[in-house]
């Protein structure tokens, strides 16, 4: 899976295509990546790997309930395409 | 050495304080005999025993033994020697590297995600924080090198080359021990 959100990286926020381990619990994880309050996208692939930007304006907002997280992320309905540019 | 005097509440230490009445010098411990010390009830005593293995001494008190006048520690058990530091490995992974991407990750423990950032460079996130940053981090990647240059408590980053510099490899294995 690809979740797509801002990271801090050396103290840097970085926007990051991350590639997830399987099995992981992603409506968890993104409570850590990026965190409660902070916008993501979570899609099976995107078409190319290292997006320059996204436009999270529509993107679910990681919730501090996995549950309501997991569901988000069945919920998304956006293609990659139509958000992010590389 | 000191002598000890024999009083109705035990053995104690004599520093020349009269006996019956009576002033002796304290070099009576080298020139008198150990009878004629015990005469007036001063006692040179003899050592404590060993103490036996697990125990030790917290106090030691003067007593008569079966007649004998010695030096006797008060035991209690030894607290268990402390346990050895031991290291664990905390983390895995074998993460997939192809076209500017983390293509794929198997075996991961403790590892939730990674990231292509640049040619040869990769950044790889733990499942959980760590406490700090107090752990080994090595990296593997077959033929190239692979240099963990940055530990955070949440990610690593991970630079690889070979010859020509900055370099993709097929994959790189990561592994993190800690000491518990």
């Amino acid at each position: 899976m690809k979740l797509v959100c801002e990271i801090k990286i050396s103290g840097v926020d970085t926007l990051v295509a991350l590639t997830t381990a399987p099995g992981i619990d992603l409506g968890a994880f993104v409570k850590v990546k990026p965190g409660i309050g902070k916008p993501f996208y979570v899609w099976t692939s995107i078409p190319q790997p290292n997006p320059t930007s996204c436009d999270f304006s529509n993107a679910p907002i990681v919730s501090s309930d996995t549950a309501v997280n997991n569901a988000a992320i069945a919920a998304i309905s956006v293609a990659p395409e139509d958000v992010l540019t590389w | 050495m000191t002598l000890y005097l024999e009083t109705p509440g035990g053995f104690v230490p004599w520093s020349g304080e009269a006996i019956n009445d009576v002033r002796h010098p304290l070099t009576v411990e080298w020139v008198w005999s150990d009878d004629e010390l015990a005469a007036i009830g001063l006692y040179l005593p003899a050592p404590a025993d060993d103490v036996p293995p697990g125990k030790m001494a917290v106090a030691t008190s003067v007593e008569r033994v079966g007649g004998v006048v010695k030096f006797v520690n008060t035991l209690v058990n030894a607290p268990p020697p402390p346990l050895p530091s031991t290291p664990v490995i905390y983390a895995v992974g074998n993460f997939a590297v192809s076209d500017m991407d983390i293509s794929g990750i198997d075996t991961a423990v403790n590892f939730s995600a990674a990231v292509w950032m640049d040619v040869g460079v990769y950044l790889v996130l733990f499942s959980e924080a760590q406490a700090n940053t107090r752990y080994l981090a090595k990296a593997y990647s077959g033929t190239s090198q692979a240099l963990v240059v940055e530990k955070g408590e949440d990610y690593l980053i991970i630079n690889a080359s070979n010859a020509s510099g900055p370099y993709d490899p097929a994959e790189f294995s990561l592994e993190v021990i800690r000491v518990q």
